[in-house]
């Protein structure tokens, strides 16, 4: 019965979700056939994302057990750190439901979730600044990654170079300044050589997800489940 | 003779397919959605045929022979050289989640995570796998608990140190792994799956710590970002191919073909597609048909 | 030898190539240079496709998909949009199909107080707030907007907005811009608004994303493509108000050339220390 529930289920769960995306795609018969599909379409994706969405309380409790082992194994090292996040996935929690409870007790204020007072206010002030030097810090780490990479070892890392240079020149005003034609020339490299490059990757994942689609479709990809064979 | 009943049995379907189209057809019955092109049904349904065909054909003892993918070779390499320099290992394997359309490279990440755990449990190496999906937590504790219990080695197994969620907020789930990267001092980074801004983020705060890098993932836009600063990078499909190789599964490995046999159909259709286009002719115009009834 | 051992060694240290980095982005933005910028021929054509085709009270849907993090590069497209269009007289209903939408609509109105100045909510624009659904709700908006929200983000029943009682479905827009840090956004316009509707769209994308939407733009499926922080610049630019876009543009000039910088010398320490050691050194 184990075996059952915990491996025969789910692939057939999800070999006949393929199968319904697929017809649900493709055909059509008539038009209240096909609306009833379209129906069926958003009804599936939408279980996907509510029962997704239930994970993330499965994530608040595994943020918390996290956090809870790593203060008692590491004591007062790691306290105050554990504390902070807590807390703060408490309070956003507590706020975001009197947010969500006034939209439904008071929609005229214009409360909701989002839009919560407190919770914008920690939201712009703390999570949106901290959430921005995390992508600048992208900044750092490409100049970092490019002075490593572009090393002229053999003729391919030349070329690679030279169409790095021409591609900075053509982002930048000074480049303008040097020669007007950088500009054209980025976007030729963008839109030609680099769609061309893109456009076989994006192919071949395209295949690989419909070889992977088959293999689901006959129970021989099982490593999504953990390993029961 | 196995594989010339599944020949058969392919043929009987596209058949059967064919017979139902042209009936559709006759009885002037709008069979296929028409606005969508019809080559790419045909496209998905030859593929799936020909992948389950050369599947078929491992079942009844064939073998094809698979190219080497260094990146997946170089895994076992990795968690050896972190237990050598008494180093954790760390895998994640991204962002996207199983409901957007990166289920497939996230399943992807899954089966290159359950190989690099079944590595960790041989060597005996601490694994830390970090995550940016709560769908992902209970399948992540499985695989890893799978992992060591399958090397005999139960005793490493420890859910709160080898499996860490973070949060769903992607660059606070960054920062997260970054960090983890640096205070655990990891000896193996490997980083396979969807990602996005942080692919970047990642190799180089593995690169602060000398860890050896193998990472994967099929958005293209991160592509080369991993190809630039990993050790060893798996380019696009790859990443599929990798699941594949890790199960050892003779079957799953012939299923590869069918993505051989797709790509030979893209280069063919471009070459006909250039040649077409010199002619005043678009292929994309023909490609594009779609089947309306009246 | 000796010597490019140690500058390469002191150039492979990480803090001297990023303090001088964190310097040349900051002291641009304290002080600009005002290097003038050249307007790219896609900028262009984005402008004049505005220019020419739309009319005095056309409608306008605009998805805001970017998070806070991103709003410097989008940010800027999206003012200099919305001001062009405002210019134009155009009607903009703004949405959102990510929950963080919301938050960065509010913070553009901020910083772009005087684009808004004089325009009026639910006449003139209106903002939809954050439509859960992903594609699903792409596709529903296209097919009637009353019939997926019923109410707006600050709470008014959306029929009684004299915006909406204007348009409703796809066919009702004369453009979709979409600004988006994610690829999947444009995708599924394109499948849920363009392939079944033919409304035009227009696109705002981070460089890093463009390539990857860009065949969507060669199969004419979008009109144009504004792709990051440049573009933004070179659009404020062509409509008059410049902003954090051109701000920014002199910061990112000196950020590139100290790495264009840094990727020379690296080189020259590397062939050196190659030439050397090749010529019997390690002495």
């Amino acid at each position: 019965m184990s075996l059952v529930i915990r491996k025969y289920i789910p692939q057939l769960i999800v070999s006949v979700i393929i199968v319904l995306s697929v017809t649900f795609y493709y055909i059509y018969i008539n038009d209240s056939i096909a609306k009833g599909f379209s129906t069926a379409d958003k009804a599936l994706s939408d279980w996907a994302v509510i029962v997704t969405s239930f994970a993330l309380i499965v994530g608040g409790v595994d943020i918390l057990r996290f956090h809870l082992t790593k203060i008692r194994r590491e004591g007062i090292r790691q306290a105050p750190f554990s504390t902070v996040t807590i807390a703060l996935l408490i309070i956003m929690v507590v706020l975001a439901t009197i947010g969500w409870y006034y939209s439904y007790a008071d929609p005229k204020a214009g409360i909701t979730i989002t839009t919560q007072p407190q919770f914008r206010w920690l939201y712009s002030n703390l999570y949106a600044p901290a959430d921005s030097a995390m992508y600048s810090i992208l900044v750092f780490y490409i100049a970092s990654a490019s002075y490593r990479a572009f090393r002229v070892r053999n003729p391919p890392a030349l070329l690679l170079l030279v169409t790095a240079v021409i591609v900075m020149l053509g982002n930048t005003t000074i480049g303008g300044l040097i020669w007007p034609g950088f500009l054209g020339l980025r976007d030729w490299i963008m839109t030609v050589p680099n769609t061309a490059a893109f456009r076989p990757i994006t192919i071949g994942a395209g295949l690989g997800t419909i070889i992977l689609g088959l293999r689901l479709l006959t129970w021989r990809e099982i490593s999504w489940m953990g390993r029961r064979d | 003779m196995k594989a010339a009943k599944s020949l058969a049995a392919i043929l009987a379907i596209l058949l059967v397919i064919a017979i139902i189209s042209s009936a559709a057809w006759f009885l002037k019955i709008q069979l296929y959605n028409p606005k969508t092109p019809l080559s790419g049904f045909l496209v998905l349904v030859g593929l799936l045929a020909a992948g389950y065909y050369f599947m078929s054909e491992a079942r009844a003892g064939a073998t094809f022979p698979v190219r080497r993918i260094p990146a997946f070779d170089a895994i076992e390499e990795a968690v050896a050289r972190s237990v050598e320099m008494g180093r954790p290992v760390h895998m994640t394997f991204g962002y996207g989640t199983i409901s957007s359309s990166m289920a497939p490279q996230y399943i992807a990440g899954l089966g290159v995570l359950s190989h690099v755990a079944r590595m960790c449990g041989k060597y005996g190496a601490k694994l830390i796998a970090t995550l940016g999906v709560p769908e992902a937590i209970a399948t992540t504790e499985e695989i890893v608990r799978e992992g060591y219990y399958s090397a005999g080695r139960p005793e490493l197994f420890d859910p709160a140190y080898n499996v860490r969620y973070f949060t769903d907020q992607q660059f606070a789930y960054a920062s997260a792994v970054q960090a983890t990267l640096i205070r655990e001092n990891v000896g193996a980074n490997i980083v396979v799956g969807p990602f996005y801004a942080e692919s970047l983020i990642f190799m180089e705060a593995g690169n602060m710590v000398n860890a050896f890098q193998i990472a994967g993932t099929a958005r293209e836009t991160q592509v080369p970002f991993f190809v630039l600063v990993a050790d060893y990078s798996f380019i696009g499909e790859e990443i599929f191919a990798a699941g594949a190789l890790a199960s050892g599964d003779k079957e799953t490995l012939a299923s590869i073909r069918g993505q051989d046999i797709g790509k030979l159909l893209v280069i063919v259709l471009t070459v006909i597609g250039i040649i077409m286009l010199l002619g005043g002719f678009k292929l994309a115009d023909y490609l594009n048909w779609v089947w309306k009834v009246g | 030898m000796s010597r490019s051992i140690s500058l390469g060694k002191i150039l492979e240290s990480r803090e001297l190539l990023y303090t001088l980095l964190l310097i040349s982005v900051i002291l641009p933005i304290i002080h600009p240079l005002g290097i003038p910028i050249a307007v790219s021929a896609r900028t262009k054509a984005v402008y004049d496709y505005i220019e020419n085709n739309l009319k005095p009270g056309c409608h306008v849907y605009f998805e805001i998909y970017y998070e806070v993090a991103a709003r410097g590069e989008l940010e800027p497209n999206v003012v200099a949009l919305t001001k062009h269009l405002f210019d134009k007289g155009c009607k903009i209903v703004y949405g959102s199909l990510a929950s963080f939408g919301v938050i960065v609509f509010e913070l553009m109105k901020t910083t772009a107080a005087d684009v808004f100045q004089g325009r009026e909510y639910g006449k003139d624009y209106v903002f939809l707030g954050y439509v859960a659904g992903g594609e699903s709700a792409a596709a529903s908006l296209a097919k009637s907007i009353k019939g997926t929200v019923s109410v707006d983000n600050y709470g008014n029943r959306i029929e009684n907005l004299p915006l909406m009682q204007e348009v409703d479905k796809a066919t009702d827009f004369d453009l979709v811009i979409i600004a988006s840090s994610g690829t999947d956004t444009f995708a599924y316009y394109v499948r849920q608004w363009y392939t079944p509707y033919n409304v035009p769209l227009l696109f705002a994308a981070l460089s890093i994303i463009a390539p990857s939407i860009e065949p969507y733009v060669g199969a004419k499926q979008a009109v144009g493509m504004l792709v990051g922080q440049r573009a933004g610049a070179e659009y404020e630019t062509l409509v008059g108000r410049l902003g954090l876009g051109m701000a920014s543009m002199d910061a990112q000039s000196t950020s590139h050339m100290l790495v264009l910088v840094f990727i020379v010398i690296g080189n020259v320490v590397y062939w050196s220390q190659r030439l050397s050691s090749k010529r019997g050194g390690g002495k």
